[in-house]
């Protein structure tokens, strides 16, 4: 992932800055390389362990010593009052005007003379100044050292085991020394502060997108990390100490025990050990180790720094080696950001660890701020690249989602096209059954009982073709039922009309075309097309056959509770002692079918009969 | 004594061909002039003779009897065409009108009603059901200014039935014979005929212009442009 090699590039880069300008400012040599310096690196040692000394003392037991002189490395049990006697000799033209100490652990006064030019803390309280990482700057008093042998004298408070020593003292010009002062002060100081500024910062970004974003483990760990580091770092740059000594470094080193908890806390997440069980794994762990630190002698403390730093160190790159083994942490940033983070961590505090504790290194710079400096820049542009390959993964994926979304609509309209097919094929096969009932009910029927008729005996001819005509008629209605009427009634009526007039008309029979104009019947189908057919034919082929009318009324009127079709004729009517037709009864069956109300009878005015059919303007 | 009337006959059915040609025959106010069983023939009769009625069946075994109605119609305006059909079902009828039929007969019809419908159709009269009424309605637009202005103006001149003819129409469909709708229109029953086998001619008409406009649209034809006879 080319965002992946971005932040790798972006942190190779700002650790090469980093360096650059720590090995341009840090070394000492670069100083006391310079031309007019004066770098006094032997000293006359004196230990007070009584502190009873007030003034530096002129005779005894001195030690001759090279500086950078580390309590702790000479005598781990070394404590009380240290003097420093630092005899020099100024040339005819050299100009000494300041002083340079590259580090005082821990409370001190400087004496140039006797006299007293410069103060670190009060020696005779309790309250300790913390210069540890920075170089102390004593501006010599007058215009410049006069020619001739001078001496320096400094009286340094000593702690047992801890960081107890004197640094190298470097006289120069004003010039030199404050511009070398300066450079070094930003580097141990300025950037010291930066770095805890952005570890809060940091931890606050985290935190907001953890609650608000991302409810992931690694984010909350991470993020009480950075706030870990914050206060960690803060302490490269306090020198006044917000409470007593034991306090404070048992404090500083509590904060450096969670960090590295919290660091393997990471790699248990990502080996799949239960939150549960590697929380209480490493709560117990850090809590057995955060009690040995506030119960035992301030003497003790730093060798039990170092004891937990290799212990924890040690168990998290295990952790850290595993679990990129067995790949539950890959090879991209934000996988080895934990890795680097811990081996960074360990390099730098045990870096900073031997500085601090040894003669040749003494003079050097702290380097964990440093790491304050790395982590939150890479981390805050890595963020910001997630984001933007996050919101590009959004609008690649809206886009994929509307060519998604098409693609559906058009299988959506492919797949209602079959299902229009196969309505298509369900009416079909509807009307094909329609048809088939129709034939078999009519035609069918009527074919067949001729047939059996024919098979008994002989019909006469015009029995005959009555039987013929009468099956052909039927076609015909079918057929007609299946015209294209536009659910119009008269239509449809007057179809069968035109059909039976030339038969009426041979008879001798005058038909009263009597219609309003009615609505459009939605519900008019073929099937009761057919039926409605079929009733009034059966109406008109009885008149013909039994009436002996003149006339036939044919009416279609609008009423209030429907479509009202009435045939009436002027014939003889039918007697009250007749037997009602088989074909009456049908005309009745198929209207009841069909919801329609059907009635027949003899007219009121006693000449000739009535059928009448109801129909619904609506069904 | 009037000239009889000249009569061809196209059906391939035996047994109905047989029928009608025996109706003719009976009538001494037809002739039947020939008789054939197939289109190809007819047609090679007609490419020489005109006739005052054509009677054709639409099934023939070699053609359809549209082709034949259709070069019958192009060839001789006298000429009446009638289509023998089996139930005069709206499709049939519809396309042969289209083809240049101005009538049609019922395979079954007796010696009357082959006489009226002949005499009617000479007498320049159509006979109409109620169905196809209903279809041409639907088929042919009204006249009016406000008829579908991105027509071609001959086929929206050619579409237009008069209103006259739409109220003829409507009463048609409602079933009224044409002896009713003369005297609810105050005309008389010939007149009304006569306007029925008007629409039938605008309905042909309409049929082979808008052919020649989908003609010419495919580049087919260079003049599309045809007068109504």
């Amino acid at each position: 992932m080319s965002s992946n090699r971005r932040v790798g590039y972006f942190c190779a880069l700002l650790i090469a800055g980093l360096l650059f300008l720590h090995y341009q400012y840090s070394p000492l040599r670069q100083l006391s390389a310079q031309a007019g310096t004066l770098t006094l690196s032997q000293a006359d040692f004196f230990l007070d362990a009584q502190d009873t000394l007030r003034a530096p003392p002129v005779n005894g037991p001195w030690l001759n010593l090279q500086l950078p002189h580390v309590w702790y490395q000479h005598d781990p049990s070394m404590r009380g009052t240290g003097w420093y006697r630092l005899p020099f000799t100024v040339e005819e033209n050299s100009k000494l005007q300041s002083l340079l100490i590259a580090r005082l652990g821990l409370n001190a006064n400087v004496y140039l003379d006797g006299l007293l030019i410069g103060s670190y803390g009060d020696l005779r309280t309790n309250r300790f100044f913390r210069p540890w990482n920075r170089a102390m700057l004593v501006r010599m008093p007058g215009e410049k050292l006069s020619a001739g042998a001078h001496q320096i004298d400094i009286e340094l408070l000593g702690v047992t085991n801890y960081f107890t020593g004197l640094g190298t003292v470097v006289l120069g010009s004003d010039l030199t020394i404050q511009s070398y002062f300066a450079g070094r002060f930003f580097m141990q100081n300025t950037v010291a502060q930066v770095a805890a500024g952005l570890c809060f910062a940091s931890f606050a970004a985290f935190i907001a997108i953890w609650r608000r974003m991302t409810r992931s483990r690694e984010f909350l760990i991470t993020a009480l990390l950075m706030l870990n580091l914050a206060l960690w770092i803060s302490g490269f740059s306090t020198f006044q100490l917000p409470f007593g000594m034991t306090y404070y470094a048992r404090s500083m080193y509590t904060l450096h025990t969670t960090t590295l908890c919290l660091m393997l806390q990471i790699f248990l997440f990502r080996l799949k050990v239960p939150p549960v069980h590697s929380t209480v794994l490493l709560g117990s762990l850090a809590s057995i180790l955060i009690g040995l630190l506030w119960n035992i002698d301030m003497d003790q403390l730093l060798g039990q720094l170092g004891l937990i730093t290799a212990l924890l160190g040690t168990l998290g790159m295990v952790l850290a080696v595993r679990s990129l083994m067995d790949g539950s942490t890959q090879l991209n940033v934000p996988g080895l950001v934990p890795v680097f983070t811990l081996t960074g961590y360990l390099v730098l505090t045990f870096h900073d660890l031997v500085t601090i504790t040894s003669d040749d290194r003494f003079d050097d710079s702290l380097v964990t701020p440093y790491l304050g400096l790395v982590l939150p820049l890479s981390g805050t542009y890595y963020l910001l690249l997630s984001f933007i390959t996050a919101y590009q993964a959004t609008r690649h994926s809206n886009t994929r989602l509307q060519v998604a979304v098409v693609q559906a609509r058009d299988e959506l309209s492919m797949q209602y096209e079959k299902l229009a097919k196969v309505e298509k094929g369900r009416l079909l096969q509807e009307e094909r059954q329609r048809l088939m009932a129709d034939m078999h009910d009519g035609m069918g029927s009527q074919l067949i009982s001729t047939l059996t008729a024919l098979k008994a005996a002989p019909l006469a001819q015009s029995d005959m073709v009555n039987l013929l005509q009468q099956c052909v008629d039927d076609l015909r209605l079918t057929i007609d039922s299946l015209e294209p009427t536009h659910q119009d009634i008269l239509t449809l009526l007057g179809n069968f009309r035109y059909r039976m007039e030339p038969r009426l008309r041979l008879a001798g029979i005058k038909l009263n075309w009597r219609v309003d104009d009615v609505p459009d019947l939605d519900y008019l189908n073929p099937r009761k097309s057919l039926q409605l057919l079929r009733i009034v034919q059966e109406a008109f082929t009885n008149i013909l056959k039994h009436a002996g009318c003149t006339e036939i009324h044919f009416k279609v009127n609008l009423q209030k509770d429907g479509i009202l079709i009435c045939v009436m004729d002027n014939g003889r009517g039918v007697d009250g002692k007749e037997m009602p037709g088989k074909g009456l009864d049908n005309m009745a069956r198929r209207a009841a079918q069909m919801g329609f109300q059907f009635a027949c009878g003899n007219r009121d005015n006693g000449e000739g009969y009535s059928v009448s059919v109801r129909l619904p303007v609506a069904q | 004594m009037q000239d009889p009337i000249t009569i061809v006959l196209v059906e391939d059915d035996p047994q109905t061909r047989d029928y009608l040609s025996g109706l003719i025959e009976s009538n001494d106010r037809l002739q039947l002039i020939a008789s054939f069983d197939t289109g190809n023939a007819a047609l090679q009769f007609l490419a020489l003779q005109s006739c005052d009625v054509l009677l054709v069946d639409l099934g023939l075994p070699d053609r359809s009897g549209l082709d034949v109605i259709r070069f019958a119609a192009e060839s001789y305006d006298n000429c009446d065409i009638m289509v023998i059909t089996v139930f005069g079902d709206e499709s049939h009828v519809l396309r042969s009108i289209e083809a240049g039929a101005t009538g049609y007969l019922i395979k079954e019809s007796s010696a009357a009603e082959l006489l009226q419908h002949i005499e009617t159709l000479r007498a320049g009269g159509s006979p109409i059901s109620p169905v196809i009424a209903r279809q041409l309605l639907t088929l042919m637009r009204p006249a009016g200014p406000q008829t579908q202005p991105a027509q071609p103006p001959e086929i929206s001149q050619a579409r237009k039935l008069s209103e006259q003819e739409i109220r003829v129409l409507n009463y048609i469909a409602k079933g009224f014979s044409v002896n009713e709708i003369g005297e609810l229109m105050d005309l008389s029953s010939h007149t009304v005929s006569t306007y029925v086998k008007r629409i039938y001619r605008k309905l042909s008409v309409n049929s082979k212009t808008e052919a020649v406009f989908e003609g010419s649209l495919l580049g087919l034809i260079e003049t599309p442009t045809r007068q109504d006879p």
